[in-house]
């Protein structure tokens, strides 16, 4: 009895969600999309006729991936060395080798990438085509199907259809540039975020050395001008005509306030927890909190050491660079810097000097 | 014309297959098909009868027929013809083969019964009391569902066998135990 052809070939490849996972199959007339959840399927059809190109864009997660993979298995590997017990060390060592191998696989797997097919009237993402090297082996096995539903086209049909486009094209980039450029951005609130950060570096540097209230106070004052100046900066950076360099300060910026706040939240319930049996009303009292913090000196834990010399340094360079960042923007737009002075009615007014 | 897939921009094609977005600098690789560079296809607009007696088109009387519904036999002109994998329909006939599940290529949503019938048959098991509900469950969705179609890609009833067997298991256990409780 001869064997049954098989109606659907499966091509390489998988998209993984939240509880689903997205596959691609080579159907006789058709590209089958099956969005796989756990109790049902939805099915998508591109029929090979109708596939007028597949567009494939490198993205960077697999290497964001890399980075924090490897980031995690180091820190689990200084964990396990500088534990100093023996006992510790297979606790310690599973989840880094663990980590690692994972890394490893992924690094393996190769580049990351999106992948969309166009249509006439659509263009859909393909969620298991995200990597490069699956991309090429679908590609291999899927263009001669297209190619032959499609039939061949002459050169001179393509070059006049591409010329027309490009026509086309020039003419929408007259548009562009008719229309108004992009908006002006002095960058004021930028300037005050970078100079908090200077400001910060020594604070925290005297808080870490010298244990008094008022530094503690002090410093978290200024981790809220920081706050809220990079959240007023990256909303009047959006769709400015800033550079890219300081538009990136200033999203460093932000993962710096980020990661400040949820260390210093961890930082406060740690402290919470071990004075739990001792003085329960300091959860209620802000003040006591800020009191009980101050007067635990940080050199006695050599994290928090490496935690505030870590702040130290984000806050130089963050700050720093920033303003230096700032500086060559303003220069190439001939701005000078903002500064503040004293209106004769009686408020402060914005000039330049 | 394609446009980039991260900000939209119309793209400049190259004969490489690499191109830059000039919009946003992304880099991609535009794999291009004949289908792009052909004008759409005008569709079928029907020609009017204009001879008396000549066969026209059951849903537009004042349409000449061209072919029969496979399905229905009824004359269709060009606008009513769907021609579908090699097969005529009309689109009556073509609804109901969608509604009634007869035209595999046209579903676009599937329950995996043989999928729940597991899930049913093995999870309750971590916490054991629930088998006494899920059990006959399963072993409804079994029966009750064994013939319907499952997964589009074809895959064996080795789910459904499994869930049975589990479920028949659970059956025979709890009422073992309901019983040896009650005699105690």
């Amino acid at each position: 009895m001869p064997k049954k052809a098989r109606e659907y070939t499966r091509l390489p490849g998988r998209g993984r969600g939240f509880f689903r996972y997205n596959t691609l199959w080579l159907g006789k007339d058709y590209l089958l999309s099956i969005n796989s959840k756990i109790f049902s399927e939805d099915y998508k059809r591109f029929y090979y006729g109708d596939i007028q190109a597949i567009v494939t864009r490198k993205t960077a997660s697999g290497k964001i991936l890399n980075i924090l993979l490897g980031l995690l298995g180091g820190f689990f590997l200084l964990l396990a060395a500088t534990s100093g017990k023996i006992e510790l060390l297979p606790i310690l060592g599973a989840p880094a080798a663990l980590t690692l191998l994972l890394l490893l696989v992924n690094w393996w797997r190769g580049p990351t990438c999106a992948c969309h097919l166009h249509t006439a009237v659509q263009t859909d993402k393909l969620p298991s085509l995200n990597r490069l090297r699956t991309v090429q082996e679908a590609m291999n096995r899927l263009r001669p199907l297209i190619e032959e539903a499609q039939g061949a086209i002459t050169s001179d049909v393509r070059k006049a259809k591409v010329s027309e486009w490009h026509r086309a094209e020039n003419l929408t980039s007259k548009i562009h540039r008719a229309s108004p450029p992009m908006r002006h951005e002095r960058g004021a609130s930028h300037q005050i975020l970078f100079y908090l950060l200077l400001l910060g570096g020594p604070i925290i540097g005297i808080d870490l050395l010298y244990n008094h209230t008022a530094f503690t106070f002090l410093g978290m004052l200024i981790g809220t001008g920081v706050g809220i100046c990079v959240i007023i900066a990256l909303v009047k950076q959006h769709k400015s005509d800033m550079t890219g360099t300081l538009r990136g300060i200033t999203w460093g910026s932000l993962g710096f306030v980020c990661f400040s706040a949820i260390v210093g939240y961890i930082r406060y319930i740690v402290l919470l927890v071990e004075n739990a049996g001792k003085n329960f009303g300091v959860v209620n009292n802000q003040w006591e909190l800020i009191k009980m913090v101050s007067s635990r000196s940080v050199l006695d834990s050599s994290w928090l050491t490496g935690l505030y010399l870590f702040s130290i340094l984000c806050c130089f360079a963050i700050g720093g660079s920033g303003l230096i960042a700032l500086r060559a923007f303003r220069r190439r737009h001939h701005m000078p810097p903002v500064h503040t002075r004293k209106h004769p009615s009686g408020g402060n007014e914005a000039c330049t000097t | 014309m394609i446009t980039c897939i991260k900000c939209q921009a119309s793209l400049v094609l190259s004969k490489s297959g690499m191109t830059k977005c000039l919009s946003c600098g992304a880099i991609m690789r535009v794999d291009l098909f004949p289908a792009l560079f052909r004008e759409p296809a005008p569709g079928p607009s029907g020609q009017n009868v204009v001879v008396e007696n000549e066969a026209s088109c059951f849903y537009h009387p004042g349409k000449r027929a061209v072919i029969p519904c496979t399905t229905c036999g009824r004359f269709l002109c060009a606008l009513c013809d769907v021609d579908f994998n090699g097969r005529h329909l009309c689109p009556v006939c073509l609804e109901t083969g969608r509604r009634k599940r007869r035209l595999k290529d046209l579903e676009n949503h599937r329950t995996l019964y043989d999928t729940i019938a597991l899930f049913l048959a093995t999870v309750p098991m971590l916490f054991f009391w629930p088998v006494i509900v899920t059990a006959p469950m399963v072993v409804f969705l079994t029966i009750r569902y064994w013939n319907a179609p499952t997964s589009i890609i074809p895959r064996t009833k080795v789910r459904f066998v499994v869930a049975l067997i589990l479920a028949g298991l659970q059956i025979v256990g709890s009422s073992g135990a309901i019983y040896f409780a009650a005699v105690r």
